[in-house]
């Protein structure tokens, strides 16, 4: 079973890492290929100042050098400077940003795998009842509208008509502050993984050695917390690395709407102002947190499911 | 049987018409009541969007100062209210359904080409060239695509064709993997070991025979995979990244409507319906078509 996991584990990694590896590449060729640099300018530089630049910042060495040394300065979190934010670098920028994302981000995931899998399991054992369909009916909305529509309805319902929260700011992380866009983060979530966790309950609660827990007398508290709810959570924590994938892109559009100062603000202004090295270092770190996730992932639903081949 | 009840049998047969598996998918459908509402709306937000402009007095880029954040009234004739450079809103939202419904079809179908290409070479040829094909799907699930297009859209600029073919080409993984499975399971059936044994080609073998018995998972996929679309066109739009003015889609409709919501809530909120219903109407469609092709299967 160890040497399984082990083995298990080090074939996911040598996926990983090419994959990593696929998605530097691309942020560095991009970077290069795209018009306008940092020292295009529109009066010529004398020729010996230009060639002392290049030295400075590597350019005048192959371009698979430049790569290395790019992927050198990678592993130790050196972005390079940003091209908008002069006097900042990518990793100032990032540094900033992160706590209002990871606040964001992993309460919803947090709120959305909570509430979804409880009204998702409660679906399933009152199937077919008012509550049922009124919990899927729910759902259905939180399928079909988009979080760019939901957010500004919500931030104009509740912060305008209502005043009841503020609309936008980060204010410090209040968390008065932080309801809405939550909110506005989690619903899509939630929808999705109740759906997925009544279906799956259902399946399970149909299955054999449910009925035999039944016949044995059982109390269904006790089956559900002990037997259903292991059997039934498979699927979510597949979905596990999509969601937060969701969650990302999401948030882009939260931080955006609610005037949030995080990573995916600066990834937005990045993108509009062609600020290469901060749209491609924002790239990187997100495409690595999914790369560890869906690694994370897929390790603990083969410890989770013994029919998972290892 | 003797041979006057076998003559009989055959008479019958031949005014008795068979059901098709399609005929029978059909009828199903049409039973699912939400799916019927659903493809009727659709039908009729599609023909509204695509002839409704010709039949109204304004144009969609035509400026009007005396008029600017007029709520909805029938009396200006603005039915759904004007916006801050005094456009007509309804004429706004037709047009921007028009572009939005597009972009659903094409990127829809160019992710549908590739996915269905990748996925039958992989799983019909099998071996080697299939888990290196696979390899990479995998490799490409792990990235966060919607951060790709917008790399994508950076690099060579806010091209709407592009915005079609970038849609299109990170959508298609899906279809990939759908459709080598089938395709798995279903060359080894008997009526493509004839052709095998007929000495047709594979070419001529994965279109005329492998493509056609994939139409219903395909289809299913389709109707479930526009509305995605229509959602990503519209979220690179509402961010600035996707259609750019005068040209306009739901999604920039909803943007300009989220930043004006205050002064001007019909802004936001007839834009934002429009999207809603279709994408409910699309996904009950596709609820629908799932259990009406394949009603064991789900």
């Amino acid at each position: 079973m160890r040497i399984n996991m082990i083995k298990f584990i080090t074939k996911r990694l040598i996926i990983a890492i090419p994959t990593l590896l696929i998605i530097i590449a691309f942020g560095f060729i991009m970077m290069r290929v795209a018009p306008g640099g940092p020292f295009t300018n529109e009066r010529a530089l004398p020729p010996e100042i230009e060639r002392n630049i290049q030295e400075a910042y590597n350019l005048n060495k192959p371009i698979y050098e430049q790569f290395f040394i790019y992927i050198k300065n990678l592993s130790v979190g050196d972005f390079g400077p940003s091209f908008k934010y002069k006097d900042f670098t990518v990793k100032e920028l990032i540094i900033s940003g992160l706590p209002v994302s990871a606040t964001l981000g992993l309460s919803s995931i947090f709120i959305s795998l909570i509430l979804g899998s409880f009204l998702g399991i409660i679906a399933a054992i009152r199937k077919n009842t008012y509550f049922d369909y009124s919990i899927m009916g729910i759902s259905l909305i939180g399928i079909c509208v988009p979080s760019f529509v939901m957010a500004p309805i919500l931030s104009l319902f509740f912060g305008l008509y209502l005043g009841l929260l503020p609309t936008s700011g980060w204010n410090g992380g209040n968390i008065f502050n932080l309801i809405l866009p939550i909110t506005a983060l989690s619903l899509p979530q939630i929808a999705v993984i109740s759906r997925m966790m009544r279906s799956s309950t259902i399946e399970v609660l149909n299955s054999n050695f449910i009925r035999t827990a039944k016949s044995k007398g059982l109390k269904s508290s006790y089956i559900i917390r002990k037997h259903v709810i292991r059997a039934s959570i498979l699927p979510i924590i597949e979905y596990l690395a999509p969601a937060s994938a969701g969650l990302m892109t999401g948030s882009i559009i939260v931080e955006q709407i609610f005037g949030l100062p995080g990573i995916g603000r600066y990834f937005v202004v990045g993108a509009l102002q062609r600020d290469y090295t901060l749209v491609s270092g924002v790239m990187i770190l997100y495409a690595s947190l999914l790369i560890i996730l869906i690694l994370i992932t897929d390790i603990l639903r083969a410890y989770l499911d013994p029919r998972v081949k290892i | 049987m003797n041979k006057q009840e076998n003559i009989k049998a055959i008479e019958i047969s031949k005014t008795l018409k068979g059901r098709s598996l399609w005929v029978d998918a059909r009828r199903r459908l049409f039973l699912n009541k939400a799916a019927v509402i659903s493809l009727f709306t659709l039908i009729i937000i599609s023909i509204v969007s695509v002839f409704g402009p010709f039949f109204l007095q304004y144009n969609f880029s035509d400026t009007d100062w005396g008029s600017i954040y007029q709520p909805p009234s029938f009396e200006t004739g603005h039915y759904l209210g004007t916006d801050g450079n005094g456009r007509d809103l309804l004429v706004r939202i037709l047009h921007g359904g028009r572009l939005s419904l597009s972009i659903g079809l094409i990127a829809t179908f160019v992710s549908v080409f590739i996915g269905v290409l990748y996925g039958t070479i992989a799983g019909f040829f099998g071996g080697k060239l299939d888990i290196f094909m696979m390899r990479i799907v995998e490799i490409l699930y792990a990235m966060p695509y919607l951060i790709f297009v917008i790399i994508l859209m950076v690099v060579f600029g806010r091209n709407i064709y592009f915005l079609f073919i970038a849609i299109g080409a990170v959508e298609w993984l899906t279809m990939a993997r759908i459709v080598r499975g089938q395709t798995i399971s279903l060359k080894e059936k008997e009526f493509i070991e004839t052709s095998k044994a007929l000495g047709q080609s594979n070419t001529l073998i994965i279109v005329k025979h492998i493509i056609p018995n994939l139409a219903g998972p395909i289809i299913v996929y389709i109707t479930l995979m526009v509305p995605s679309v229509i959602i990503l066109e519209s979220f690179l739009s509402f961010l600035g990244l996707g259609v750019q003015e005068p040209l306009t889609s739901w999604g920039v409709l909803i943007s300009e409507g989220s930043r004006e919501m205050e002064t001007a809530w019909w802004l936001l909120i007839f834009p934002g319906s429009f999207m809603v219903i279709t994408l409910a109407s699309l996904n009950f469609i596709g609820d629908g078509l799932r259990d009406a092709i394949d009603p064991k299967e789900y």
